[in-house]
């Protein structure tokens, strides 16, 4: 892939290209509530934020304003919002995994949270303006006053126990499968 | 096209996620998709589009990754 280099080999194979981007892009914001296991902590995460929904060619993409360093994308606005959830938990378990302590896992965890995606933060705040005089609006989803939720992470410390490796307890939720019984081996 | 739009970042390998850093910004997520096998195993489009955003280098990117404007 010319010009790819090491990100543009593993792209996904291009997106019908029409030239120009058509896109809706619409204000969002997003709580989570999270406990995350470190190395001899557990710690409880707190977060209020801002992403950019987008409606694209091929489903929707959900971009971080704060956080600003991740991203989740599907056919269906509900699939985005659950590959958000993803992408922002497995930075948490990235942190965790490589914090020595507690404050190691809070401080890099607030840096996380407060490195904001200034161009998208820009839209976001273009659209924000469009929804409030009543230029933008969509059925997709309920609506809530921006300010009673401004982009927020706390950090606590809930236990410590000995010491045990984070990746024990870090997981993601597991996707529906369906019940099925296999033979046994002969 | 980080090598000509982003001289001198760093990657770093973790568990679940490449981290991507330049000067005192970090991109925590370019998944490195280990446990998620379904559909797309490939980078998404839309994580790299992300990451463009954060360091600010779309005109470049685009013009390295021309599926980059959709």
């Amino acid at each position: 892939m010319q010009g790819g280099g090491w990100v543009g080999e593993g792209l996904a194979r291009p997106l019908k290209c029409k030239g120009e981007r058509p896109m809706t892009s619409y204000p969002v914001l997003f709580g989570y509530r999270d406990v995350i296991s470190g190395r001899n902590f557990i710690a409880f995460a707190k977060t209020d934020g801002h992403a950019l929904l987008t409606k694209e060619e091929d489903g929707y993409w959900l971009y971080g304003v704060y956080p600003g360093g991740i991203a989740g994308g599907g056919r269906e606005i509900a699939e985005a919002t659950r590959e958000l959830k993803k992408s922002y938990l497995s930075v948490l378990f990235d942190i965790a995994e490589e914090a020595r302590s507690f404050e190691d896992f809070k401080e890099e965890a607030e840096r996380f949270f407060h490195q904001c995606n200034e161009p998208t933060k820009t839209e976001w705040e273009a659209t924000h303006a469009q929804v409030k005089s009543g230029q933008l609006s969509t059925n997709d989803l309920p609506r809530r006053d921006a300010a009673t939720r401004p982009p927020r992470i706390e950090v606590q410390r809930i236990d410590t126990y000995a010491e045990r490796e984070p990746a024990d307890f870090n997981r993601f939720d597991s996707p529906i499968e369906l019940a099925d019984q296999f033979a046994e081996a002969a | 096209m980080l090598d000509v739009c982003l001289p001198g970042y760093r990657r770093k390998e973790r568990t679940h996620n490449w981290c991507i850093s330049a000067g005192d910004r970090s991109y925590p997520r370019i998944p490195r998709d280990t446990h998620n096998k379904r559909h797309n195993p490939d980078i998404q489009i839309g994580h790299v589009r992300s990451l463009v955003r954060f360091f600010d280098i779309r005109e470049c990117a685009e013009s390295q990754l021309p599926q980059l404007r959709c």
